[in-house]
């Protein structure tokens, strides 16, 4: 074996470009030799091909439970991921733009491809989620004084209100129609069903309760039909009101809701 | 989704993001790399939570300096290269974290092999460099390779076989038990030549 020169380890890009094929025959020669005598540099593109093809394990997919994960995901990247990147308005050398890839480590291939820091002029619609936060209270604050305003004591009544906004989403189409159940039903529902013009890939069901507290959530539902489970069965009170609504998603953008309806399962 | 964007190569899409901030090109970038940055995670964390928050925190570099991928590689190599590199700072912060409790422990002279089996390991993690430096002709390539996986990224035996494309665990088990051993001598070594 070589003797080990961390001095003279080839530049990462030139060492990714190796990997993917991409440098002439003679740099490929000189590449190969600092291989044959570095141990860091041969693991360097080992992971990377690790990487490339970490998707097709479907053993460490199930280990590491990818379908929670992926739900999840979603979830942060319209939650999280998406306004981080549209509220950053950091200064240039700032922590966040300085790190990125950072991890102090050796020179060359082992010291990372350091990224520019991001441009504070770039034309970003910063601010565009500013305001989000307050959405949910205002709108919690209207759908209160609404239910307050409108609900008898005696027969619990819903007006349709975008309770989607409550739970902090961003306001769409509202073209999902609520079908059944609606109002009052003599009998648990053994289905939720709703229509819509357009198609969508995904749903998300969610029952709540008159004060607003998810009874129920339901994601990924491939149909317009959700067959009721023993479990929700068991949530579901007689004599007392719920809300529902439906969400619809193309790929991960929530692209269609429902107004909310309600129903109540009469003795 | 717009099927233009279906279509577009990861580096059109980076150029999109780059140029207009362009969310639904963030989104197909975000649906292509979920899952391979969310597993890569996976085998630094072992466990899904963790993961999780990793995954969140690479995009969020990712798509703040986008604009710093100059293009001489792949997108996809970039971005293996900040996922690599972020999940090694969580691993280091994480280690820092164990070994001050470590020190505390230590203190109070609680003898425990299991423990002191750890130190060993974090000690190695500190020497790394130096001790790859100085593994010259004694140490087979898969050794090494299997070392500073199982040292410097905390991978279990399972991702390592996976790495090197051994054939099972037990090989790659025995390479680690290999490289341990050569270099606890060697570290033996350098500190009578030191003293």
């Amino acid at each position: 074996m070589a003797e080990r020169d961390a001095s003279k380890h080839p530049q990462w890009e030139t060492l990714a470009a190796y990997a993917e094929g991409g440098v002439e025959p003679s740099q490929a020669t000189t590449i190969e030799g600092h291989l044959a005598g570095c141990a860091q540099c041969r693991l360097e593109i080992k992971q990377l091909a690790r990487f490339q093809n970490i998707d097709n394990d479907e053993a460490l997919c199930e280990e590491a439970d990818w379908p929670r994960a992926r739900f999840a995901l979603a979830r942060r990247f319209r939650e999280k991921i998406t306004p981080a990147i549209a509220d950053v308005d950091q200064p240039p050398g700032s922590a966040a733009g300085a790190s990125a890839e950072s991890t102090a480590r050796s020179t060359d291939a082992h010291a990372g491809e350091r990224t520019t820091e991001p441009d504070a002029d770039d034309g970003r619609p910063r601010g565009r989620f500013a305001l989000r936060w307050l959405m949910p209270i205002a709108a919690a604050a209207v759908v209160t004084l609404v239910l307050l305003n409108t609900i008898p004591d005696s027969e619990p009544l819903f007006v349709e209100t975008t309770l989607d906004v409550v739970r902090g989403g961003e306001s769409v189409a509202q073209t999902i129609v609520l079908e059944s159940p609606v109002g009052k039903v003599d009998a648990c529902p053994q289905h939720f069903r709703w229509s819509m013009a357009d198609s969508c890939d995904s749903f998300t069901l969610e029952i709540f309760t008159p004060d607003l507290n998810v009874l129920f959530h339901q994601a990924d539902i491939r149909d317009t039909t959700y067959a009721v489970s023993d479990s929700l069965r068991s949530l579901l009170a007689v004599d007392r009101s719920y809300l529902w609504s439906v969400e619809g998603y193309i790929g991960l953008t929530l692209s269609a809701g429902s107004t909310s309806g309600w129903f109540t399962i009469t003795p | 989704m717009n099927t233009n964007l279906r279509a577009a190569s990861d580096e059109e899409l980076t150029a999109t993001v780059a140029g207009q901030r362009s969310d639904a090109a963030c989104e197909e970038l975000f649906r292509r790399y979920q899952q391979k940055i969310y597993l890569w995670c996976y085998t630094y964390t072992h466990d899904v939570d963790e993961a999780i928050d990793l995954t969140q925190e690479i995009f969020v570099k990712i798509f703040d300096n986008i604009s710093g991928f100059a293009g001489r590689s792949r997108f996809s190599t970039w971005v293996y290269r900040v996922a690599r590199n972020h999940c090694l700072s969580a691993l280091d912060v994480r280690r820092d974290h164990w070994r001050r409790r470590q020190v505390a422990l230590d203190r109070i002279e609680l003898v425990d092999e299991s423990n002191a089996e750890r130190v060993r390991k974090a000690e190695l993690r500190d020497d790394l460099d130096v001790l790859l430096a100085a593994a010259g002709k004694r140490m087979k390539d898969d050794e090494l390779e299997a070392f500073v996986l199982h040292h410097r990224d905390g991978l279990t035996v399972n991702e390592i076989t996976k790495v090197l494309g051994c054939t099972n665990a037990t090989g790659a088990r025995a390479l680690i038990q290999n490289a341990r051993r050569k270099f606890q001598r060697m570290g033996f070594d350098r500190m009578e030549h030191d003293g």
